[in-house]
């Protein structure tokens, strides 16, 4: 198991220290006098970071089916199950990496460690957990090339999906008032929610994984 | 004991089936695995390793197939479609087997690179197809391993270093309860280290036995087409016709003692089967 998320980090290696270079940029760019209130320059950056876990676990299924290393793998002294759980683990370290890296940073972002603030990152790291919770039994069933296709069916279809809503005015985020106690339940239980469909979806990643012949 | 022992193992893909594939490998000894391309070697060692779902009985190292992760720690494995990852180099490779392994001989991996002149740095995705077998050669005889299942090992490699490949496998075998399942194409080699052959043909084992059993059984016989006719036909494996007559691979054991047989090998035995129905 040890080996197996070693052989992870090893793969994205350039890519994270790529990310990392860029993840430090961000920061000095957003480093900024803030000029808006609506501007966050916090939740942009987590935002990145959110993409470097879901894109970095992506990249190393890639390279698992472009080398046939879970062959390779499956000889090796592991269960198939070990073998998704070091998936899961890496995109979560990755996540947690990322995001304890990034919070400290908050206080010399302009605004401070401020509630908004801190609610735009659960929120983002929230959606980050549903993402993968989604991606992994995906690739596992479909592969990296279809879910790519697939992933960028649903990115750019959402975009027009939002788009179309706010050109034909048919919902409006005004209509809905919360206090801010409610507010804090509404992230809190986001949050719960997308780690029981985390842990839900390794089942089925395993699941999926065991049928499967390679 | 037996390190491997196969009972009517099956496996059905679109176009191809492997049928009732049986055959017991004692421990301590060699067995060269045999057969013309796409005759199923690499599908039933998928099934060994449980890479595949099969039907039957599979029983490695005394597990059960279901139970086979428990024994994976004393199987070393070369598998010639599978490969480390291409962008990592031998020392990144050998970090991640340090943590998989818990019986890994970091020196022992170091010192088979050198003797297989690999470089230590330079990508995977660098190396010849011979230099990424010595890799999982080299990775395969590092840690506690009792069986080895090489699957063309020897594939791509040079004649002084496929030489060299088939001493360390010699070298292996010396300890008693050491085993190998080797397939390869390349006879000479099976010939030269194996103590059993497992011959498969079109999904379906066509005998197992011992090397010495295999010259016993079969026999070449040479001679014109109504000599040929005059044989039983249950003797008759395979049959060459050339221009000065034909070559008959015939069973010893139902042929008459005073027909003349030349000594079969095991390349002759696979061609002649290989060419199919001799009737």
């Amino acid at each position: 198991m040890k080996g197996l998320l070693h052989k992870e980090f090893m793969l994205v290696g350039k890519q994270l220290k790529l990310g990392a270079v860029v993840f430090i940029a961000l920061i000095f760019l957003f480093n900024l006098p803030k000029d808006s209130d609506s501007f966050s320059p916090a939740s942009y950056i987590e935002a990145y970071t959110l993409m470097m876990s879901i894109v970095l676990t992506m990249s190393t299924f890639a390279y698992d089916e472009q080398t046939k290393w879970n062959i390779y793998a499956l000889s090796l002294p592991v269960s198939k199950n070990q073998i998704v759980r070091s998936k899961y683990l890496f995109a979560l370290i990755i996540l947690g990496l990322t995001s304890v890296v990034f919070v400290p940073m908050m206080f010399f972002l302009p605004g401070g460690f401020s509630e908004e603030q801190v609610f735009s990152i659960q929120i983002i790291i929230s959606l980050a957990l549903l993402f993968i919770a989604l991606m992994i039994p995906l690739i596992y069933r479909f592969g990296t090339q279809k879910f790519r296709v697939a992933f960028l069916a649903i990115f750019f279809g959402s975009i027009a999906l939002a788009f179309l809503v706010k050109q034909l005015n048919l919902f409006s985020l005004s209509s809905f008032q919360m206090d801010e106690a409610g507010l804090n339940r509404a992230v809190f239980f986001l949050l719960l929610l997308s780690v029981a469909l985390l842990v839900v979806s390794y089942f089925i990643s395993c699941r999926i994984f065991s049928k499967k012949e390679v | 004991m037996n390190a491997l022992e196969l009972k009517n193992v099956g496996k059905a893909y679109k176009g191809f089936a492997l049928k009732d594939v049986s055959f017991d490998l004692p421990e301590g000894y060699i067995m060269g695995f045999i057969g013309e391309n796409g005759a199923g070697k690499s599908t039933t060692i998928k099934a060994i390793l449980g890479l595949v779902h099969s039907e039957g009985d599979i029983c490695v190292l005394g597990r059960d197939k279901k139970e086979i992760t428990a024994v994976k720690e004393h199987i070393g494995v070369v598998l010639e479609e599978a490969t480390f990852p291409d962008q990592l180099n031998l020392l990144d490779v050998e970090s991640i087997l340090r943590g998989v392994y818990k019986t890994w001989d970091q020196a022992r991996f170091l010192a088979l690179a050198d003797t297989f002149r690999l470089d230590r740095k330079k990508k995977i995705k660098d190396y010849s197809r011979g230099m990424k077998m010595k890799l999982a050669l080299a990775a395969a005889l590092s840690h506690d391993s009792r069986l080895l299942i090489l699957d063309e090992p020897t594939a791509g490699l040079d004649p002084v270093v496929r030489d060299e490949v088939l001493d360390m496998l010699l070298e292996f075998i010396q300890q008693p309860d050491h085993t190998v399942l080797i397939s390869s194409h390349i006879i000479s080699d099976l010939e030269r280290v194996c103590d059993y052959v497992t011959f498969i043909h079109e999904g379906r084992i066509l005998f197992s036995m011992s090397k010495e059993a295999l010259s016993e059984e079969f026999g070449i016989f040479h001679g014109g087409e109504a000599e040929v006719a005059a044989l039983p036909r249950e003797a008759l494996c395979g049959l060459r016709r050339g221009k000065f007559g034909c070559e008959a691979l015939v069973r010893r054991s139902c042929v008459a003692g005073n027909i003349p047989l030349e000594p079969a090998g095991i390349e002759d035995i696979m061609v002649f089967y290989g060419k199919g129905d001799p009737q």
